[in-house]
């Protein structure tokens, strides 16, 4: 794991500005430290309201949430620190949050705790002590407390911690002007507090050998409590033995001096030091908690426990987890679905207003200004027309992460997953990817950053790809509609479901090879209490999320498209093609224009521009009618282009009079000319193009798969968007269009003289389903990875995967020569057999510094 | 005897063994993974180290602790575990290296 290098802000600072907290920043800053599901987003929601924004701390993919609140004229600078369940250093958030504190100095930390899991909070709260900044406890989710018949002494507590002790629940924005008076105080200094100082008892000798040796080297101090630095050197921190070796001149002198005493220590008092300063602080805890803390009536099972004993039932558990599945697939991606056609022509509006103000197109040829801006729009406006499916996607899972039974969905899963070296978190970023059919790598990947298994989240990220996203939908079925129309619905079954066979199989094959050597962590973590989501905080998350996908993809969109559309538009024609199809435009011109001549003296002969101008009137005239929705609408639309050109109008929508309509019948066919020329320069453009060259290169070894060229391209332009593969295969494949055949019985038409079987069929699909993750995920696998050579791989690898099973799925189906469904039924039953089979081979596993006995 | 369940690697070795030499009637050693769901157990100490073992005390399964298993996932594994008043996940694997007490002598598999 790659981090920042520890501490490195921090030199120059004296131990009394580490230990007082007073910096010259102007506006005071504090941070929220605490355990996960102690409810400390909630609380910072609370105390930030709308002000808030996330980020990542340098260097690492761990999210940094900052936001601000006023108090008194003055703003507060709030910071989320990620939830750790200690101070060492083993975990990245761990570190992370740690360096956090160190570097930026807080006037406050806000502790805050979960009141109903008093003791093991208070371990942290122990460790934040002995770093010695001023300390507020926020006692959160004291409501859950009470519910559970616990009651706090907060004064007793506040004595015994020697710090401010506030009861608050996030949830209800309870106790909020309480805690913002309180670090108001803190800030100010009117609050001075005597903390808690941590005795470690038979270790003190020890500890202050330590300490006096550390003091005598301020290089390595500077900035940190020496105590502090004491203790975590006794736990054995590499990061502090890093720091010792790097910053002292003869740091490794002094460290294996300061270890040898340890040992000897050790020896001496027959104990193991690191685990003994872990037991006094458990004491501790256990201790003021005992004392502050007593139960009002027996245990007695809990509301979690009952729900628990229903939905983690053996039966029932996969009978829930399905049905929650479903529903999310139902709700998010079907009802979704059916909200963009209301959402669709809004952005279609959009798009019509652009194109309006970019400059007119040309008679053959579109001014590169205006082919670019509609291409960029046109890429974005596709993603931007799946917002309402993620808007109620990422709603879904925030009910789910709030209510705690997300955590849940991971305990259940995790020995599936775990067989094939994931993780029980690996479900949610297999669900956001698309599960059955629907949904979106981009997310899913973004989703694998929570796995706190380095492996697994490697292995996450690098299959998540393989679900079938929303984009790969309209191919699947196009080619299901033509090749396999009466086996419709076992080939979507094959679809949906060879998908997570395939990534299962693949995530082994990974953590079996490559991914080997990394580091895996085990599985524990603490199972949250049930809570009823708010609407809030589930749509703020909601919102967050959409806006980070908007921000993240958008941006990435607009520079493929601009990438795809040079390999498309370049090399192009060459002059004697282009001038052949300016010569049959010529003529159809010509014969237009002596037809009004004869049709109409009147008129004159019309100049090039003046016909560009009617022509281009028409696409618009039929386009406003279209989209006027009839009735009023469509006289608006004619009084609008009346008073635009009153000729040209006359033209457009002839009266009665015999001539006008003549011209009007002229004008329909030169239009439709016009539209046919320019559909063939499209086609032979992408021929020509670096795109379309690449797609015969490539055709030696796709032949292999059953692929031409026509199909290479398609494959080729959907790396940068899904969608743009039926597009492609929509204009290569363009005999028939005049004659207003659909895309599905021209390919079948096509198909059929080139011998392009079901076969064939099966081969590209299953190619498109393992077909690397589009532009936009493979650039997410950067940001995700923090490495160019990761997203290379997870490009090349499900290529080569897709070919190789593509390819034998082809070869082996032309020598037995057997249709695509029964393929289709062959390749299904080993592929199953194989993943099977492969889940029961164990993993070597390298755990973090793991030493069994 | 607190101290005695964090000795060094090399004494508890031995304690173990002393442990094994003699068996005791009211009182049963198992690893965590042994107890069957319903079952009770005290920690007496860790056999891992290192990251593992950190993380295992954060989350407060500490000596002298009581743990209950609650069930088993549906698959088996991982384990669900009680400890105050606290619910925590920890898979067969962690769980075979911790050693407990059991605290009722039918409930060992």
């Amino acid at each position: 794991m790659k981090s920042e290098p520890a501490f490195s802000h921090s030199a120059g600072r004296s131990p009394e500005s580490a230990r007082t907290g007073r910096t010259s920043r102007k506006r005071p800053l504090v941070v929220l430290a605490g355990q996960q599901n102690g409810g400390k987003s909630t609380l910072f929601n609370t105390l930030t309201g709308a002000s808030q924004h996330i980020a990542n701390y340098p260097g690492v993919t761990v999210d940094k949430k900052s936001g601000s609140y006023r108090h008194h004229q003055i703003r507060i600078d709030v910071v989320d620190l990620p939830g750790t369940y200690s101070l060492t250093s083993f975990s990245l958030e761990e570190r992370v949050a740690r360096d956090f504190i160190f570097t930026s100095h807080p006037d406050v930390v806000v502790n805050v705790v979960d009141a109903a899991g008093l003791k093991r909070s208070l371990l942290l709260t122990l460790q934040l002590l002995e770093a010695g900044f001023p300390m507020i406890m926020a006692l959160n989710m004291i409501d859950v407390a009470h519910r559970r018949g616990l009651s706090i002494d907060v004064n007793r507590l506040e004595d015994r911690l020697g710090i401010r002790v506030i009861p608050t629940i996030g949830r209800k924005r309870q106790g909020k002007n309480a805690l913002k008076k309180a670090i108001w105080q803190t800030t100010t200094g009117e609050l001075e507090h005597q903390q808690f100082q941590m005795v470690y008892e038979k270790a003190e000798p020890l500890l202050a050998r330590v300490e006096q040796e550390l003091s005598r080297h301020p290089e390595i101090t500077t900035g940190y409590p020496v105590r502090w630095m004491a203790v975590r050197l006794m736990e054995e921190d590499d990061q502090i033995e890093k720091r010792i070796c790097e910053l002292s001149k003869n740091g490794h002198l002094l460290l294996s001096e300061l270890m040898s005493a340890k040992t000897a220590f050790e020896t001496d008092q027959s104990l193991n030091i690191s685990d003994y300063l872990a037991s006094c602080r458990e004491k501790t805890a256990a201790r003021i908690t005992r004392e502050c803390v007593t139960k009002t009536r027996a245990d007695r099972p809990t509301l979690t426990e009952k729900i628990d004993r229903v939905v983690l039932n053996r039966l029932l558990a996969p009978l829930f987890l399905l049905a929650t599945v479903y529903l999310i697939y139902d709700l998010s991606i079907v009802r979704g679905y059916q909200l963009t056609q209301y959402t669709w022509p809004l952005l279609a509006t959009l798009r019509n207003m652009v194109a309006g103000l970019l400059p007119d197109a040309g008679l053959l040829l579109d001014p590169y200004l205006r082919a670019l801006s509609l291409w960029i729009i046109d890429s974005t406006l596709t993603l931007l027309n799946y917002i309402p499916i993620f808007f109620i996607l990422f709603g879904l899972i925030a009910i789910l992460e709030d209510s705690g039974y997300m955590a849940r969905i991971a305990f259940i899963m995790d020995k599936l997953f775990y067989n094939y070296g994931l993780h029980g978190q690996s479900t949610l970023p297999f669900i956001l990817g698309g599960v059955f059919a629907g949904g979106c790598a981009v997310p899913g990947v973004m989703a694998a950053r929570a796995i706190p298994d380095e492996r697994a989240r490697m292995a996450t990220i690098l299959t998540v790809p393989f679900m079938n996203c929303m984009a790969k939908i309209p191919l699947y079925t196009l080619i299901v509609n033509i090749y396999f129309a009466n086996y419709k619905s076992w080939a979507m079954l094959f679809i949906s479901t060879i998908t997570i066979i395939v990534a299962l199989f693949a995530a082994k094959l990974l953590t079996t090879t490559v991914i080997r050597q990394m580091t895996t962590t085990p599985f524990v973590m603490a199972l949250p209490a049930y809570h009823l989501p708010t609407v809030g905080a589930v749509l703020t998350r909601a919102l967050e999320r959409v806006w980070l996908y908007v921000k993240k993809v958008g941006t990435i969109v607009v520079v493929v498209a601009v990438i795809i559309f040079v390999l498309l538009q370049w090399p192009g024609i060459n002059k004697q093609q282009m001038a052949g199809y300016q010569q049959q435009m010529q003529q159809a011109t010509d014969t237009f224009c002596k037809m009004i001549e004869t049709a109409d003296p009147h008129l004159g002969r019309f100049t090039d521009s003046q016909l560009l101008d009617l022509l281009n009137d028409y696409d618009d005239y039929k386009r406003a009618l279209f989209a006027s929705g009839g009735g009023k609408g469509k006289r608006d639309v004619d009084r609008k282009f009346q008073s635009r050109n009153e000729l040209f109008f006359s033209i457009l929508k002839p009266e009665k009079d015999e001539t006008a309509r003549k011209i009007s019948r002229a004008l329909k066919k030169l239009h439709s000319k016009r539209k046919r020329l320019r559909r063939e320069i499209k086609e032979a453009r992408i021929v020509n193009s670096f795109l379309g060259m690449t797609g015969k290169i490539l055709e030696p070894v796709s032949r292999f798969a059953g692929f031409d060229w026509k199909i290479n391209v398609a494959l080729l332009s959907s790396f940068a968007a899904r969608e743009s593969s039926v597009a492609t295969l929509g204009v290569l494949f363009r005999e028939g269009a005049d004659a207003n055949l659909t895309l599905e019985q021209r390919m079948d038409n096509e198909g059929r003289s080139t011998g392009f079987s079901s076969l064939n069929a099966l081969a590209l699909l299953l190619f498109f389903a393992l077909y690397p993750p589009c532009l936009a995920t493979a650039i997410m696998v950067k940001v995700q990875t923090q490495s160019y050579k990761w997203m290379l791989f997870s490009i090349i690898f499900p290529t080569v995967l897709g070919l190789i099973a593509a390819g034998l799925v082809y070869s082996i189906g032309s020598y037995l020569n057997a249709t695509g469904i029964q393929m289709m039924g062959i390749f299904y039953g080993v592929a199953l057999t194989t993943t099977i089979l492969f889940g029961f081979i164990k993993t070597g596993n390298k755990l973090k510094k793991e030493k069994i006995e | 005897m607190q101290i005695s369940f964090f000795k060094q690697r090399k004494p508890m070795k031995n304690a173990r063994k002393q442990s094994h030499m003699r068996p005791s009637h009211h009182r049963k050693f198992c690893r965590l993974n042994d107890l069957k769901p319903g079952c009770c157990g005290r920690i007496r100490h860790h056999h891992s180290s290192g990251a593992i073992r950190r993380r295992l005390l954060d989350l407060g399964l500490v000596p002298e602790t009581t743990v209950v298993v609650v069930c088993a996932a549906p698959l088996n594994d991982p384990l669900l575990l009680k400890l105050e008043n606290d619910q925590i996940a920890l898979r067969r694997r962690e769980a075979a290296l911790i050693e407990v007490e059991t605290l009722f002598d039918d409930s060992v598999s």
